[in-house]
Protein backbone atom coordinates (compact mmCIF):
# COMPACT_ATOMS: atom_id res chain seq x y z
CA UNK A 1 0.00 0.00 0.00
CA UNK A 2 1.71 3.72 -1.02
CA UNK A 3 1.99 6.12 1.43
CA UNK A 4 -0.33 8.41 0.01
CA UNK A 5 -3.39 5.47 0.48
CA UNK A 6 -2.24 4.78 3.79
CA UNK A 7 -3.41 8.51 4.75
CA UNK A 8 -6.11 8.37 2.60
CA UNK A 9 -7.62 5.51 4.31
CA UNK A 10 -6.63 6.75 8.00
CA UNK A 11 -8.71 9.87 7.09
CA UNK A 12 -11.41 7.92 6.16
CA UNK A 13 -11.72 6.59 9.45
CA UNK A 14 -11.00 9.48 11.74
CA UNK A 15 -14.31 11.14 9.72
CA UNK A 16 -16.27 7.62 10.14
CA UNK A 17 -15.03 8.06 13.96
CA UNK A 18 -16.07 11.70 14.48
CA UNK A 19 -19.74 10.99 12.30
CA UNK A 20 -20.35 8.29 14.67
CA UNK A 21 -19.54 10.87 18.15
CA UNK A 22 -21.47 13.50 16.26
CA UNK A 23 -24.81 10.96 16.00
CA UNK A 24 -23.96 9.75 19.53
CA UNK A 25 -24.43 13.28 20.72
CA UNK A 26 -27.48 13.84 18.82
CA UNK A 27 -29.05 10.84 20.89
CA UNK A 28 -28.11 11.62 24.05
CA UNK A 29 -29.34 15.67 23.57
CA UNK A 30 -32.58 15.17 21.67
CA UNK A 31 -32.82 11.44 22.87
CA UNK A 32 -34.18 10.12 20.51
CA UNK A 33 -34.74 6.29 19.92
CA UNK A 34 -36.09 3.60 17.09
CA UNK A 35 -37.35 1.37 19.06
CA UNK A 36 -40.54 -0.07 18.44
CA UNK A 37 -42.36 -0.31 21.59
CA UNK A 38 -43.34 3.27 22.95
CA UNK A 39 -43.56 4.07 26.53
CA UNK A 40 -44.01 7.27 28.25
CA UNK A 41 -43.63 8.06 32.02
CA UNK A 42 -43.11 11.59 32.62
CA UNK A 43 -42.60 13.04 36.05
CA UNK A 44 -42.47 17.17 37.09
CA UNK A 45 -39.25 18.29 39.60
CA UNK A 46 -39.47 21.89 40.91
CA UNK A 47 -36.16 23.31 40.48
CA UNK A 48 -35.62 26.35 42.82
CA UNK A 49 -33.05 29.01 41.98
CA UNK A 50 -31.08 30.37 44.70
CA UNK A 51 -32.22 33.93 45.52
CA UNK A 52 -30.59 36.99 44.99
CA UNK A 53 -31.78 40.03 46.60
CA UNK A 54 -29.32 42.67 47.47
CA UNK A 55 -29.61 45.91 48.30
CA UNK A 56 -26.48 49.18 48.97
CA UNK A 57 -28.18 52.30 50.32
CA UNK A 58 -31.62 50.92 50.27
CA UNK A 59 -31.66 50.36 46.44
CA UNK A 60 -31.84 46.91 45.22
CA UNK A 61 -28.86 46.27 42.71
CA UNK A 62 -30.67 44.34 39.86
CA UNK A 63 -32.97 47.74 39.31
CA UNK A 64 -32.00 50.16 37.51
CA UNK A 65 -32.18 53.41 40.04
CA UNK A 66 -29.24 55.49 40.98
CA UNK A 67 -27.89 55.11 45.08
CA UNK A 68 -27.44 57.99 47.69
CA UNK A 69 -24.28 58.06 48.79
CA UNK A 70 -24.09 58.51 53.02
CA UNK A 71 -20.86 61.03 53.95
CA UNK A 72 -19.65 61.05 57.95
CA UNK A 73 -20.78 63.72 59.81
CA UNK A 74 -19.10 67.09 59.48
CA UNK A 75 -18.67 69.84 62.04
CA UNK A 76 -16.78 72.28 59.67
CA UNK A 77 -18.71 72.37 56.59
CA UNK A 78 -21.74 71.86 54.96
CA UNK A 79 -22.99 67.88 54.79
CA UNK A 80 -22.69 65.74 52.15
CA UNK A 81 -19.57 67.54 50.63
CA UNK A 82 -15.78 66.92 50.63
CA UNK A 83 -13.74 70.25 51.81
CA UNK A 84 -9.64 70.86 51.28
CA UNK A 85 -8.01 69.88 54.45
CA UNK A 86 -10.34 67.37 56.34
CA UNK A 87 -11.07 63.90 55.86
CA UNK A 88 -14.14 61.80 55.92
CA UNK A 89 -15.92 58.48 54.69
CA UNK A 90 -18.31 57.33 52.21
CA UNK A 91 -20.44 54.39 53.82
CA UNK A 92 -22.41 51.75 51.83
CA UNK A 93 -24.84 49.65 53.82
CA UNK A 94 -24.96 46.12 51.45
CA UNK A 95 -28.22 44.12 52.96
CA UNK A 96 -28.00 40.88 51.34
CA UNK A 97 -31.05 39.81 53.36
CA UNK A 98 -32.70 36.63 51.91
CA UNK A 99 -29.93 35.96 49.58
CA UNK A 100 -28.86 32.30 49.22
CA UNK A 101 -25.55 32.64 47.26
CA UNK A 102 -22.23 34.31 48.84
CA UNK A 103 -21.64 37.71 47.28
CA UNK A 104 -18.64 39.89 45.97
CA UNK A 105 -18.56 43.59 45.55
CA UNK A 106 -17.10 46.10 44.34
CA UNK A 107 -16.94 50.25 45.08
CA UNK A 108 -15.01 51.83 41.61
CA UNK A 109 -14.98 55.21 42.10
CA UNK A 110 -14.85 58.04 39.51
CA UNK A 111 -12.62 60.69 41.08
CA UNK A 112 -10.75 62.57 38.10
CA UNK A 113 -12.54 65.48 38.17
CA UNK A 114 -11.53 66.03 42.03
CA UNK A 115 -8.32 68.12 43.32
CA UNK A 116 -4.99 66.05 43.08
CA UNK A 117 -4.92 66.03 46.75
CA UNK A 118 -8.17 64.55 47.24
CA UNK A 119 -7.16 60.53 47.73
CA UNK A 120 -8.95 57.25 48.74
CA UNK A 121 -7.43 55.98 51.58
CA UNK A 122 -8.71 52.44 52.51
CA UNK A 123 -12.30 50.84 53.64
CA UNK A 124 -13.33 48.62 56.68
CA UNK A 125 -15.97 46.80 57.50
CA UNK A 126 -18.63 46.89 59.82
CA UNK A 127 -15.97 49.12 61.66
CA UNK A 128 -13.28 46.37 62.12
CA UNK A 129 -10.05 47.85 63.08
CA UNK A 130 -8.56 46.19 59.71
CA UNK A 131 -7.98 48.30 57.43
CA UNK A 132 -8.26 47.39 53.46
CA UNK A 133 -6.66 48.43 50.23
CA UNK A 134 -8.48 50.55 47.96
CA UNK A 135 -6.74 50.00 44.64
CA UNK A 136 -7.43 51.48 41.30
CA UNK A 137 -9.73 53.90 43.66
CA UNK A 138 -12.09 50.21 44.29
CA UNK A 139 -12.96 48.56 46.92
CA UNK A 140 -13.32 44.79 46.79
CA UNK A 141 -14.56 42.45 49.30
CA UNK A 142 -16.85 40.01 49.90
CA UNK A 143 -19.87 38.07 52.29
CA UNK A 144 -19.15 34.81 52.48
CA UNK A 145 -23.08 32.56 53.49
CA UNK A 146 -21.92 30.52 56.70
CA UNK A 147 -22.19 26.90 55.45
CA UNK A 148 -24.98 26.31 57.80
CA UNK A 149 -27.68 29.15 56.75
CA UNK A 150 -29.72 28.77 53.77
CA UNK A 151 -29.80 32.31 53.69
CA UNK A 152 -28.11 35.90 54.69
CA UNK A 153 -30.39 36.59 57.87
CA UNK A 154 -31.44 40.45 58.29
CA UNK A 155 -28.69 41.16 60.86
CA UNK A 156 -26.06 40.00 58.38
CA UNK A 157 -25.53 43.66 56.74
CA UNK A 158 -22.49 44.84 56.27
CA UNK A 159 -21.24 48.38 56.42
CA UNK A 160 -18.36 49.72 54.22
CA UNK A 161 -16.94 52.83 54.92
CA UNK A 162 -14.34 54.16 52.28
CA UNK A 163 -12.28 56.84 53.81
CA UNK A 164 -11.10 59.77 52.30
CA UNK A 165 -8.80 62.40 52.70
CA UNK A 166 -8.11 65.74 51.03
CA UNK A 167 -4.50 67.30 52.49
CA UNK A 168 -3.95 70.35 50.32
CA UNK A 169 0.04 70.04 50.40
CA UNK A 170 0.17 74.10 49.56
CA UNK A 171 0.43 76.44 53.25
CA UNK A 172 -2.29 78.70 51.47
CA UNK A 173 -4.42 77.48 49.33
CA UNK A 174 -6.27 79.77 47.53
CA UNK A 175 -8.35 78.10 44.95
CA UNK A 176 -10.20 79.86 42.17
CA UNK A 177 -13.99 79.26 43.00
CA UNK A 178 -15.08 78.71 39.65
CA UNK A 179 -12.09 75.16 39.86
CA UNK A 180 -14.13 74.26 42.69
CA UNK A 181 -17.92 73.98 41.17
CA UNK A 182 -19.40 71.33 39.28
CA UNK A 183 -17.27 68.49 39.96
CA UNK A 184 -18.60 65.06 41.02
CA UNK A 185 -18.03 61.78 42.29
CA UNK A 186 -19.47 58.58 40.65
CA UNK A 187 -19.44 54.90 42.55
CA UNK A 188 -20.40 52.26 40.61
CA UNK A 189 -21.74 49.51 43.19
CA UNK A 190 -21.42 46.03 42.00
CA UNK A 191 -22.61 42.77 43.67
CA UNK A 192 -22.01 39.57 42.16
CA UNK A 193 -22.12 36.22 43.25
CA UNK A 194 -19.07 34.56 44.51
CA UNK A 195 -17.82 31.33 42.94
CA UNK A 196 -15.86 29.51 44.41
CA UNK B 1 -3.38 12.02 11.81
CA UNK B 2 -1.43 10.98 14.32
CA UNK B 3 -2.59 9.70 17.31
CA UNK B 4 -2.08 11.91 19.69
CA UNK B 5 -4.80 13.95 18.08
CA UNK B 6 -7.05 11.61 17.59
CA UNK B 7 -7.15 11.51 21.36
CA UNK B 8 -7.25 15.35 21.98
CA UNK B 9 -10.09 15.01 19.02
CA UNK B 10 -11.77 12.79 21.15
CA UNK B 11 -11.66 14.40 24.65
CA UNK B 12 -12.70 17.70 22.81
CA UNK B 13 -16.04 15.97 21.91
CA UNK B 14 -16.37 14.01 25.28
CA UNK B 15 -16.14 17.52 26.63
CA UNK B 16 -18.58 18.93 24.50
CA UNK B 17 -21.14 16.20 25.03
CA UNK B 18 -20.78 17.12 28.66
CA UNK B 19 -21.63 20.48 28.47
CA UNK B 20 -24.46 19.99 26.60
CA UNK B 21 -25.83 16.88 28.43
CA UNK B 22 -25.20 18.56 32.43
CA UNK B 23 -26.00 22.18 30.90
CA UNK B 24 -22.89 23.22 32.35
CA UNK B 25 -22.90 27.29 32.49
CA UNK B 26 -20.67 29.96 33.60
CA UNK B 27 -23.27 32.71 34.17
CA UNK B 28 -23.72 34.00 37.47
CA UNK B 29 -25.81 36.59 39.77
CA UNK B 30 -24.84 40.38 39.50
CA UNK B 31 -26.34 43.20 39.41
CA UNK B 32 -24.71 47.22 39.27
CA UNK B 33 -26.17 50.44 40.19
CA UNK B 34 -24.79 53.65 40.27
CA UNK B 35 -25.02 56.31 42.65
CA UNK B 36 -23.77 60.24 41.84
CA UNK B 37 -22.99 63.44 44.26
CA UNK B 38 -22.97 66.27 42.10
CA UNK B 39 -21.03 69.53 43.59
CA UNK B 40 -19.12 67.59 45.87
CA UNK B 41 -16.39 70.72 46.58
CA UNK B 42 -17.88 72.66 49.44
CA UNK B 43 -17.60 76.18 48.15
CA UNK B 44 -16.07 78.94 50.39
CA UNK B 45 -18.04 82.30 49.62
CA UNK B 46 -16.86 85.69 51.27
CA UNK B 47 -18.41 88.31 50.01
CA UNK B 48 -17.49 92.29 50.61
CA UNK B 49 -20.16 94.87 49.62
CA UNK B 50 -17.58 97.46 50.37
CA UNK B 51 -17.67 101.35 48.75
CA UNK B 52 -14.83 102.54 50.66
CA UNK B 53 -12.62 99.45 49.66
CA UNK B 54 -10.08 101.25 47.91
CA UNK B 55 -10.87 105.08 49.03
CA UNK B 56 -8.55 108.27 47.77
CA UNK B 57 -9.53 111.17 49.90
CA UNK B 58 -7.79 114.56 48.62
CA UNK B 59 -8.01 117.86 49.75
CA UNK B 60 -8.08 116.85 53.18
CA UNK B 61 -7.80 119.68 56.08
CA UNK B 62 -7.45 119.36 60.02
CA UNK B 63 -10.74 118.44 61.55
CA UNK B 64 -11.85 116.61 58.71
CA UNK B 65 -14.28 113.49 59.34
CA UNK B 66 -15.67 110.66 56.79
CA UNK B 67 -17.24 107.91 57.56
CA UNK B 68 -18.89 104.68 55.74
CA UNK B 69 -20.33 101.40 55.91
CA UNK B 70 -19.22 97.90 54.41
CA UNK B 71 -20.61 94.94 54.85
CA UNK B 72 -19.32 91.51 55.15
CA UNK B 73 -21.57 88.82 53.84
CA UNK B 74 -21.18 84.92 53.51
CA UNK B 75 -23.43 84.43 50.06
CA UNK B 76 -23.45 85.78 46.97
CA UNK B 77 -26.36 86.11 44.08
CA UNK B 78 -26.01 82.11 43.77
CA UNK B 79 -24.59 80.67 46.54
CA UNK B 80 -24.10 80.57 50.31
CA UNK B 81 -20.98 79.97 52.30
CA UNK B 82 -20.54 75.89 52.53
CA UNK B 83 -17.01 75.76 55.01
CA UNK B 84 -16.44 77.11 58.22
CA UNK B 85 -14.24 80.54 58.31
CA UNK B 86 -12.80 82.55 60.74
CA UNK B 87 -11.96 86.13 59.00
CA UNK B 88 -10.35 89.44 60.25
CA UNK B 89 -10.48 92.74 58.31
CA UNK B 90 -7.76 95.15 57.77
CA UNK B 91 -7.29 98.57 57.64
CA UNK B 92 -4.75 100.10 56.15
CA UNK B 93 -3.54 104.09 55.33
CA UNK B 94 -1.04 105.93 53.93
CA UNK B 95 1.15 107.48 56.87
CA UNK B 96 0.83 110.75 54.74
CA UNK B 97 -1.68 112.21 57.18
CA UNK B 98 -2.11 111.76 60.62
CA UNK B 99 -5.69 110.00 61.32
CA UNK B 100 -7.30 108.48 63.60
CA UNK B 101 -9.98 104.92 62.27
CA UNK B 102 -12.65 103.86 64.32
CA UNK B 103 -13.90 100.56 63.57
CA UNK B 104 -17.39 99.59 65.19
CA UNK B 105 -19.23 96.42 64.09
CA UNK B 106 -23.25 96.60 63.97
CA UNK B 107 -23.71 97.18 67.60
CA UNK B 108 -21.58 100.15 67.67
CA UNK B 109 -18.79 98.19 69.71
CA UNK B 110 -15.13 99.75 69.14
CA UNK B 111 -13.03 96.71 67.32
CA UNK B 112 -9.37 97.82 68.22
CA UNK B 113 -6.98 97.12 65.45
CA UNK B 114 -3.54 95.87 66.29
CA UNK B 115 -0.60 97.45 64.85
CA UNK B 116 -0.72 95.91 61.77
CA UNK B 117 -4.15 97.50 61.34
CA UNK B 118 -6.29 93.73 61.89
CA UNK B 119 -9.44 93.24 63.91
CA UNK B 120 -9.69 89.83 66.05
CA UNK B 121 -10.91 86.55 63.83
CA UNK B 122 -14.64 86.72 63.24
CA UNK B 123 -16.68 83.67 62.90
CA UNK B 124 -18.00 82.95 59.76
CA UNK B 125 -20.82 80.69 59.57
CA UNK B 126 -21.84 78.19 56.78
CA UNK B 127 -25.15 76.71 55.26
CA UNK B 128 -26.99 79.86 57.23
CA UNK B 129 -26.99 83.44 55.33
CA UNK B 130 -25.42 86.60 57.22
CA UNK B 131 -24.21 89.82 56.80
CA UNK B 132 -22.56 91.99 59.11
CA UNK B 133 -22.35 95.53 58.81
CA UNK B 134 -19.60 97.50 59.77
CA UNK B 135 -18.80 101.27 60.25
CA UNK B 136 -15.53 103.30 59.48
CA UNK B 137 -14.57 106.45 60.56
CA UNK B 138 -11.44 108.47 59.81
CA UNK B 139 -10.52 111.69 62.00
CA UNK B 140 -8.26 114.08 61.27
CA UNK B 141 -7.36 115.69 64.75
CA UNK B 142 -7.91 119.63 63.71
CA UNK B 143 -5.32 120.25 66.28
CA UNK B 144 -2.52 118.52 64.21
CA UNK B 145 -2.49 121.05 61.57
CA UNK B 146 1.67 121.06 60.71
CA UNK B 147 1.53 122.39 57.38
CA UNK B 148 3.52 119.26 56.00
CA UNK B 149 0.47 117.37 55.31
CA UNK B 150 -0.69 120.15 52.93
CA UNK B 151 -1.23 119.17 49.81
CA UNK B 152 -1.34 115.28 50.53
CA UNK B 153 -3.36 112.58 49.66
CA UNK B 154 -4.75 109.66 52.10
CA UNK B 155 -5.09 106.43 50.82
CA UNK B 156 -7.73 103.94 52.57
CA UNK B 157 -7.50 100.17 52.14
CA UNK B 158 -9.67 97.58 53.47
CA UNK B 159 -9.16 94.02 53.30
CA UNK B 160 -11.01 90.78 54.00
CA UNK B 161 -9.11 88.07 55.13
CA UNK B 162 -10.86 84.73 55.64
CA UNK B 163 -9.03 81.46 56.52
CA UNK B 164 -11.12 77.66 56.43
CA UNK B 165 -11.46 76.30 60.25
CA UNK B 166 -10.12 72.98 60.47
Amino acid sequence: MSRKRFRRKQKKNVMNFLIFYAVICVFFIASYTFSRYVTTISDSTEIEFAKFKVTVNDINVTENKPFELKFSETSNFVGQKVAPNNSGYFEFIINPAGTEVSLEYDFKFMIDEMDEDFKLLYFTVNDDATHYDIIDNTATGDLILPSNERGFNDNEKASIKVYWSWDEKEDTYNPNIDDLKNKSINVFAIVRQKIK
Amino acid sequence: MSKRRLILLFTFFIIILFLFTFNVTSSRYIGQIEGKVEDINAIPILNLNNPVLNKNVVDMLPGFIDESDFYVSNYDDTNTNEVLMKYYIKVQTTDTIPVKIHLTDENGTEMPLDNEGKTQEIELPYSRQIKNKYHIKIEWDEKNNDYKYAGKDLKLTIEIVATQVV
